[in-house]
């Protein structure tokens, strides 16, 4: 049975679905792999690499969808509607389409896979039971999300993260403010910490404290009624409205405290909660950053936009859509 | 564990001997598939379309009615 790996076709993505070291597990369940000529490059992995590993090189992409029985994508139809369209042509009906397809963000693509008689393998829907953790890819990329999120705030804070005691003086460390406890969340917790900043995260889910607490933050205490906030699987439930105004108030206090708020509360499949309004952004000081991981369900902030840096009064707002791409290396 | 692992890892689990199985008493395979057979069958996704929920089995026997 052969596994196709073609070339990701969304402009920006640099991934590639599978890795050379992970043919020899794949070859013991009976399956080789055929890679698109080129498929790995931008995530460093050479053809050659894949070559030395066992996998077939194939030059033309119809050719690769001819042969597989199974596809490995990263992103699937639903997850690259515009550049993904041109594939559906190629897919044979009963061959396996794995990879994220968006499918609560975009059903319509299920429907059109649906049409083409394949059979579409959301990745994003794995259970959250305990053997299929190393199939999780939403921890995965959260994980990668939550480090790089931190990374573009030090990058973008005119100040320095760490407290330094030096010969001209005492620098003070920056305050981060994590919103979202998830997985996300956590790693940007863990990785403002390494780089000396002082921390404090806040969840809806009481849960979250201790897992918070024991990253060396402060977790952040509103005092709400939040006992059903933890939905299906360990991720956030939605909440009324009336509970979200009244985060928001409690919420003012800590943005406007902060140097750096990174907000990561995202809903799978809905529009992201407005945790962080125009005006606590206009109380922030001048210089301080928003990184915003909810940017692709609409933004946690009211002033994100969706894939692009802005300024608002001296306040950087940055939206990130596909952060794992940016260090396709570890995500791939 | 990262992407190409989480795929690969995956694939292990639902080909066996150079065969795929997709079992649907299995929660990785029930939770996953999204779309076979030409319809869409994941009950999430169908709701997100607007949908109604794929019928029961035509072997499962209709509820009893309530007693009392």
């Amino acid at each position: 049975m052969i596994v196709g790996v073609p070339r990701e076709t969304l402009a920006d993505e640099t991934r590639v679905a599978l890795t050379p070291a992970v043919l020899p597990m794949l070859a013991k369940a009976g399956l080789s792999v055929a890679l698109e000529a080129g498929a790995g490059d931008r995530a460093g992995f050479p053809d050659a690499a894949w070559e030395a590993a066992g996998a077939r090189v194939v030059a033309g992409r119809d050719e690769l969808f001819r042969e597989a029985d199974i596809i490995a994508q990263v992103l699937a139809l639903g997850a690259n509607p515009e550049a993904g369209r041109a594939d559906l042509a190629r897919m044979r009906p009963g061959q396996l389409i794995v990879g994220m397809h968006d499918p609560l963000g975009r059903p319509e693509a299920a429907r059109e896979l649906a049409a083409r008689g394949v059979t579409a393998l959301a990745l994003e829907l794995m259970p959250r039971i305990t053997r299929a953790q190393s199939m999780d890819v939403l921890s995965s990329m959260a994980t990668v999300a939550g480090y790089k999120a931190v990374l573009l705030a030090a990058a973008a804070l005119p100040r320095m993260f760490p407290m330094l005691t030096t010969a001209a003086g005492t620098i003070k460390p920056a305050r981060v403010f994590v919103i979202g406890a998830g997985v996300a969340g956590l790693q940007a917790i863990a990785t403002a910490r390494r780089l000396g900043a002082v921390v404090r995260g806040y969840d809806v889910r009481p849960a979250a404290r201790e897992q918070v607490e024991s990253l060396g933050a402060v977790f952040v205490e509103l005092p709400l009624t939040t006992a059903d906030a933890e939905g299906q699987g360990g991720y956030a439930r939605a909440m009324d409205e009336d509970f979200y105004r009244r985060q928001r108030e409690l919420m003012a206090k800590e943005v406007t405290a902060s140097d750096v708020v990174v907000t990561t509360a995202a809903i799978p499949g809905k529009p992201a909660p407005r945790l962080i309004t125009r005006e606590m952004v206009e109380q922030m000081a001048p210089g301080s950053v928003i990184v915003d991981l909810a940017a692709p369900g609409g933004g946690n902030c009211e002033l994100t936009r969706p894939g692009e840096e802005i300024a608002h009064r001296g306040v950087r707002i940055i939206g990130p859509l596909n952060l794992p791409a940016t260090v396709p290396t570890t995500p791939a | 564990m990262m992407y190409g692992r989480n795929v690969a890892t995956c694939l292990a689990h639902l080909v066996r001997q150079g065969e795929l199985k997709l079992d649907d008493d299995d929660p990785i395979v029930r939770e996953t598939i999204i779309a076979r057979d030409g319809r869409v069958v994941h009950p999430r996704v169908l709701e997100a379309l607007g949908e109604a929920p794929l019928a029961q089995p035509a072997t499962q026997t209709p509820a009893a009615p309530k007693e009392g």
